[in-house]
């Protein structure tokens, strides 16, 4: 069972000012799905929230149409329109049926390249994360997720900062107006199509978007990587009065995704709580019914990859959890895996992996992730090659040299007292 | 939009349903139970969820489920609704087989034992926590259905009524559940991929074929009678805001209710242009966000609307400017703009809905539980055909104080963060 990687390659082609246009044709859909990449993630940003208002706020009042009459628009072709602002990057996302693609793409141009921010669109957003932010600090998973990367690091660090209540009253259009200008030029942006569409509409695509009029700086050639105040070997409480579960998250900083020690990395992370049937999860959840679910991961923040392990637990339950993650890491490193689970592990790894890419809209999501961490499919397939290569013992060594808990960062959140 | 499909019965009873997409390599394998929390006992709800749990526990020739499955490259997983149970799996076509087997003995000789149980009780209890118990808001839906429904059993949600009904099960209640409901005269499977429908029934016969049929008992719920004068509840909670939820009984699935009130949902609510968003939210700024949408229940289900109040806005002014924005429907015309708006996103939707394998087996499976999975290829034709008279006529007969019941979700006044974030060591 291998995986076909030919599949994850694009047609690349640049727009006339150097843009990649990255395809995936498929006649067999009657959709198209237009997506645009921007260097503009929070990473960027100058003040807080800066970066997620600018995204979700795109195409909220352009130099010819107001909000209301471009989503009147928007809408009656069916269409749909996404904002992802996240701390590298931000892009947004159009999707529509092919026989109304011509009618949206000038629409999409609009909105990518000619929005305006106006005070009264700034207010109703900011009216809406403001209450996000009241409901998210009674959520132990959010209040966790806050606490974790500010402590992991520090609240200074451009991945590390949370938002505070006086922020809400910071933000101005004008600082989105001046991020936009900055930020969402040629030189930030990548766009992938992929479903059925035509050469005319990438020919329009390259009329809409191609010139030299929206030229800027790259972003990541002007910022590049801050030093984080990494805190090894923290522990973080929150008390939340009254919860019935407890946020749990463990992490650390992890090498770079295109190092040679990522795919061993992977595995043993895969091991440990990588899928449905890993060893956290058969431990915590279908052993002892602490949890409806456990699992560890790689978050790929570009310029300092981060690995967790999180769940919500029963409040009381918060000590025994951590200590048998604990017991889980130090089996990892003491004792072998079997064959017989390597195995096992190989073919849920694929299986996962094929699955997720089962459709050419998933394989065009893939793109995003490759702009971001610079690599191509080759990412997967290292990743793969190690994953059927390497031995018992590579893994038990690589689980003593990248898993160790003094270097760990926790957290918890409304954990029951007595912690 | 047309999903072909095979379809056969076999002599116990089991319905297979076959579409070929040979636009993939992996295989979708869906297969429904005819039971749902509706047919639970009112006293020990969230069973079938809990049952549910217990059909990973392992049957007597495939020990974990999961772990078979994870070999062969496929996955499997389930819920449970109001109406009926879905099990899915989505593997590679040359391990198909693995599949029929699993699910075979999963049909036949189910293992269960009170320890697996004990632990699946945990697990469905921490998930009911994080769903519903520890969530702001997460207890809306237990409110606000036992305001709806006096009799009919959509009165409790799937996850249960509450933890301590999910601890009182036991094995005894487990073992008649299996033995009534996990039949395949009670069972539909449908396979969507790079199959021929002849080799899939082959398949359906050879593994499922010698599963005697079960005994299950007709289905009688208590009918819901017609509501006849509003209803209204309040609750305080820890949350940072107000909350308004209505609700107002609306036809079944089938019926042409469902269609017209889908298309009076999102022209209320669907998108940056509806009028909800403009009126609401942007304009009069009463809500920070407001929904109306379905509840797609199979039996006669409801119209739900949704929102959350502004700051220093009342109840009263809220729920006030909803109801005129119901008012309006009625009272003017619906743009004829609007009306084809609405229909070209739900046309987008319907095809994005089904896009991949295991959707379309999903909905397959789920239009012939109705009773005819051709219904699928018919759901566009039956929005495009909805005229502005139709949703008038439904909104004025249905969307009416008496048919009402309304929950103002009140926040308790500590409009501070629950906690202060500080980080010591």
């Amino acid at each position: 069972m291998r995986f076909d990687y030919d599949k994850l390659r694009p047609r690349t082609r640049r727009l006339a000012n150097g843009i990649p246009l990255y395809t995936f044709p498929d006649s067999h859909i009657d959709l198209v799905r237009l997506e645009f990449i921007f260097e503009a993630g929070s990473y960027y940003q100058q003040k807080i929230m800066q970066a997620g208002a600018s995204c979700y706020l795109l195409g909220t009042g352009t130099e010819h149409y107001t909000a209301q009459a471009l989503s009147e628009k928007i809408d009656y072709f069916g269409a749909y329109v996404e904002r992802y602002p996240d701390r590298d990057q931000a892009s947004i996302v159009f999707s529509c049926m092919s026989r109304y693609f011509d009618r949206i793409l000038p629409l999409c141009e609009e909105v990518v390249r000619h929005s305006v921010y106006l005070e009264e669109e700034l207010d109703t957003y900011l009216r809406k994360e403001h209450r996000r932010f009241l409901v998210n600090a009674r959520k132990v998973s959010e209040v966790s997720r806050r606490a974790f990367y500010s402590t992991m690091f520090g609240p200074e660090h451009p991945y590390g900062v949370v938002v505070q209540e006086e922020d809400f009253k910071k933000l101005e259009a004008a600082d989105l107006r001046k991020f936009y200008k900055k930020q969402y030029v040629a030189e930030n942006c990548s766009i992938v199509l992929a479903g059925n569409f035509t050469e005319a509409h990438c020919k329009a695509l390259d009329d809409a978007f191609g010139g030299k009029d929206w030229s800027g700086e790259r972003a990541d050639k002007e910022h590049g990587p801050q030093t984080p105040s990494f805190s090894a070997g923290r522990r973080v409480d929150v008390p939340m009065e009254g919860s019935l579960q407890a946020s749990v998250r463990i992490g650390m900083p992890v090498c770079d995704l295109k190092s040679e020690d990522f795919p061993v990395f992977k595995v043993v992370d895969y091991v440990l709580g990588g899928y449905f049937g890993s060893r956290l999860m058969r431990n915590i959840r279908e052993e002892k019914g602490y949890t409806y679910g456990i699992s560890s991961y790689v978050i790929p923040l570009r310029f300092q990859p981060v690995w967790m392990i999180s769940s919500e637990v029963k409040a009381d339950s918060t000590e025994l959890v951590i200590a048998e993650i604990g017991k889980e890491i130090d089996k990892l490193r003491r004792k072998e895996i079997s064959e017989d689970e390597l195995d096992l592990v190989r073919h849920a790894y694929m299986g996962d992996f094929m699955r997720e890419l089962d459709g050419t809209f998933e394989l065009a999501e893939r793109m995003k992730f490759f702009t971001l961490i610079g690599q191509g499919p080759e990412f997967y397939e290292r990743n793969e090659d190690v994953l059927f290569s390497i031995t018992p013992e590579q893994i038990r060594d690589a689980a003593r040299r990248f898993l160790d808990r003094a270097e760990f960062c926790t957290v918890t959140a409304g954990a029951s007292s007595g912690v | 939009m047309q999903i072909d499909y095979k379809e056969t019965v076999l002599d116990n009873g089991l319905r297979v349903l076959v579409h070929k997409d040979d636009t993939t390599s992996m295989v979708a394998f869906n297969l429904i139970y005819d039971v749902g929390s509706k047919d639970e006992n009112p006293e020990k709800t969230g069973f079938a969820h809990l049952f549910e749990h217990l059909m990973f526990s392992g049957s007597k020739h495939v020990k974990d489920f999961d772990m078979e499955l994870d070999r062969v490259g496929g996955s499997n997983n389930a819920f449970t609704n109001n109406d009926f149970t879905n099990y899915y799996i989505l593997i590679p076509k040359d391990s198909l087989e693995v599949a029929f087997r699993i699910e075979s003995d999963r049909m036949s000789d189910l293992t269960i034992n009170q320890k697996k149980l004990d632990i699946q009780k945990g697990v469905v209890i921490e998930e009911f926590k994080e769903r519903c118990l520890n969530q702001p808001y997460g207890d809306s839906d237990l409110l606000v259905r036992p305001l709806s429904y006096k009799v009919h059993p959509y009165a409790w949600s799937t996850i249960g009524k509450s933890v301590e009904q999910i601890e009182s099960v036991s094995l005894k209640d487990v073992r008649e559940f299996y033995a009534t409901y996990y039949k395949p005269d009670n069972a539909i499977l449908t396979v969507a991929g790079p199959v021929e429908a002849e080799e899939i029934f082959e398949m359906s016969r050879k593994w499922f074929g010698h599963i005697p049929r079960g005994n299950r008992p007709p289905r009688r719920l208590p009918v819901e009678p017609q509501q006849k004068e509003a209803r209204r509840e309040s609750v305080t909670r820890d949350v940072p805001a107000n909350a308004l939820y209505k609700t107002y009984h609306m036809g079944e699935r089938l019926s042409d209710d469902f269609y017209v009130f889908d298309l009076v949902s999102d022209i209320l609510s669907n998108g940056e242009s509806s009028r909800f968003y403009t009126r609401l939210v942007k304009e009069k700024k009463l809500f920070n966000s407001v929904n109306a949408y379905v509840s797609g229940d199979i039996e006669a289900g409801l119209f739900l609307v949704s929102g959350f109040l502004e700051e220093g806005v009342a109840f009263e002014t809220a729920e006030k400017a909803v109801d005129e924005e119901i008012a309006r429907l009625v009272q003017e015309d619906i743009p004829e703009m609007e009306l084809q708006k609405v229909k070209n996103k739900v046309e987008a939707a319907l095809l994005y809905s089904n896009m991949k394998a295991m959707d379309k087996a999903m909905n397959l499976g789920y239009f012939a539980l109705m009773g005819d999975a051709s219904v699928l290829n018919r759901e566009d034709a039956k929005y495009r055909a909805i005229q502005a008279g139709d949703m008038q006529e439904a909104v004025a007969r249905c969307l009416r104080q008496e048919n009402s019941n309304t929950l103002y979700y009140k926040a308790s006044g500590n409009a501070g963060p629950a906690c202060i974030m500080e980080e010591e060591e």
